[in-house]
């Protein structure tokens, strides 16, 4: 119970400080809150975009499970993730 | 979920082009579209959308000089629109849903849980002298009555629950056969006696009169509460007796020896062939059979049965049995050492569980084993406590006046 209010505090302050919430699900999911838009979509990366960093997410086969304007989930295998300041 | 609302809803397989794609897809989840499945195909993008949200993506596309085409249509409004002229089909879709809906206020299967003694057989023969049979409306069996007849006819299933869940019915129930002596005559007046040799550890008396005392050994037979309790005057002359059932928790501590021998050889079967299998369908109440369902000489068999069953609750009157039998020859074959240490250890469990059953304590236990080339053997004993009265007739006690005048009882025990 204790945990599990530490942890949701943790994700109002990252909230707060705009930044997107991604929760990785071993290699081959992925989801993704707390973002601005879809910047690129394509087979073996996508791109998006967030309040003050941008998201490239390398793999192959990677395909969105589906997209709304909350959340976003990403399957396919996962290779990296980079983080860019805009 | 979405799954789900996709195909009550219908859904559109999709292929958008254009000169940026992405600011369609963003448009869309900006609006509140939601985009399920997409992926990159070239320089296209694919996606699912339900039918309400196509029509909401629609003038967005335009805004974004978004092409959309429709790849394949799926779900219910589009099955419906496919089959509208099938009347027959949904004629019989619907029937079929009635039937399932009035079939399931029948009773289909019956089962048995917790029965030991009493067989699946026994029971159901029972039940269908009571009246409850496969095929039968569910609303014409009451369970309460039901578990009250099978109490009334079986007094040693001391618990038992009968419940209906769809379908099925499922009676639970607990046997019990121990401790339940129906040739006990209670409240006749009465001794209790030794059951076995020991020494005394411990003496609770309810009623009657006590004769002997914690440390005590005593002998099997030997009364330990007498049921006659003396009344004694003034002067402490013993004026009459009254007679009673003795009561009392008497315990002892008992040694039991333990022996133990089992031949170091084991007969094992040896699988040499198999037999075409056969098969038996119960429709109901019907029983249809087909190729080998029952064990020869030299061969065992191996059944199992599978009862169809829709959405978890549904059971179909419909069971099938699969008979596998198998060809098999004796051989005896020594046991390897370990073997012989394990098979000693379970008889020791079990040895020792029967003592548990029979309300003893362990208290200590000294066993050992040997083992040649064709014999186990363990012994030892067992140190026990456990509840030695038993209740026997009356006994005549021999009273002796004391130095002081007092009367002490002496109970002799007649085998009779």
């Amino acid at each position: 119970m204790e945990r599990n209010m530490q942890e949701w505090r943790c994700r109002e302050e990252l909230l707060l400080m705009e930044a997107p919430v991604v929760t990785l699900t071993g290699q081959y999911q992925m989801r993704i809150e707390n973002y601005r838009f879809l910047r690129s979509l394509r087979e073996n990366e996508i791109q998006v975009q967030g309040k003050r960093c941008r998201l490239t997410i390398a793999g192959e086969c990677l395909m969105v499970n589906y997209y709304t304007g909350e959340a976003m989930k990403i399957s396919g295998r996962i290779c990296s993730l980079h983080y860019q300041e805009v | 979920m979405g799954a789900v609302r996709l195909f009550f809803h219908g859904q559109l397989q999709i292929r958008a082009y254009g000169r940026d794609p992405e600011r369609f897809l963003n448009l869309c989840a900006g609006t509140g579209v939601t985009l399920y499945n997409m992926k990159r195909k070239e320089d296209d993008v694919c996606f699912v959308l339900s039918v309400p949200d196509f029509r909401r993506a629609v003038p967005l596309a335009r805004k974004s000089r978004t092409f959309l085409h429709i790849c394949r249509r799926s779900g219910l409004p589009f099955l419906l629109y496919r089959n509208r002229t099938r009347k027959a089909y949904a004629a019989g879709l619907l029937l079929g849903i009635f039937l399932l809906y009035f079939l399931s206020h029948f009773l289909w299967d019956i089962r048995f849980v917790g029965n030991l003694y009493y067989t699946d057989e026994t029971i159901r023969d029972f039940l269908e002298e009571e009246g409850i049979q496969y095929g039968m409306w569910t609303n014409q069996i009451v369970c309460n009555d039901l578990e009250q007849a099978i109490r009334i006819r079986y007094p040693e299933i001391t618990w038992v629950s009968a419940q209906i869940s769809g379908t099925r019915m499922i009676i639970q129930m607990k046997e019990n056969f121990s401790g339940t002596d129906s040739t006990e005559i209670k409240n006749v007046p009465g001794d209790l006696a030794a059951a076995e040799d020991g020494v005394i550890t411990s003496m609770i008396v309810r009623q009657g009169t006590p004769l002997v005392k914690p440390g005590d050994e005593v002998k099997a037979g030997q009364v330990l509460v007498s049921g006659r309790i003396p009344i004694h005057d003034d002067s402490g002359e013993v004026v009459t007796e009254e007679e009673t059932t003795a009561d009392a928790d008497v315990y002892a501590e008992l040694s039991i020896p333990y022996v133990w021998e089992h031949s170091r050889y084991r007969e094992e079967r040896i699988v040499t062939g198999k037999y075409p299998c056969g098969i038996s369908l119960r429709i109901g109440s019907y029983l249809l059979r087909a190729g080998r369902t029952e064990a020869q000489d030299g061969t065992f068999c191996l059944s199992e049965t599978e009862t169809p069953v829709l959405f978890y609750r549904f059971s179909l009157p419909l069971s099938l049995t699969i008979f596998r039998a198998f060809h098999y020859e004796t051989c005896m074959r020594r046991m390897t050492e370990e073997e012989c240490q394990a098979l000693t250890e379970k008889e020791l469990t079990l040895f020792r569980g029967e003592i548990r059953a029979e309300g003893g304590k362990i208290l200590r236990e000294e066993t050992e084993t040997t083992m040649d080339e064709n014999q186990i053997r363990a012994e030892g004993y067992f140190w026990i406590e456990k509840q030695i009265g038993e209740k026997v007739p009356l006994q005549e006690i021999v009273r002796e006046e004391n130095e002081n005048g007092i009367s002490v009882g002496e109970a002799s025990y007649d085998a009779e």
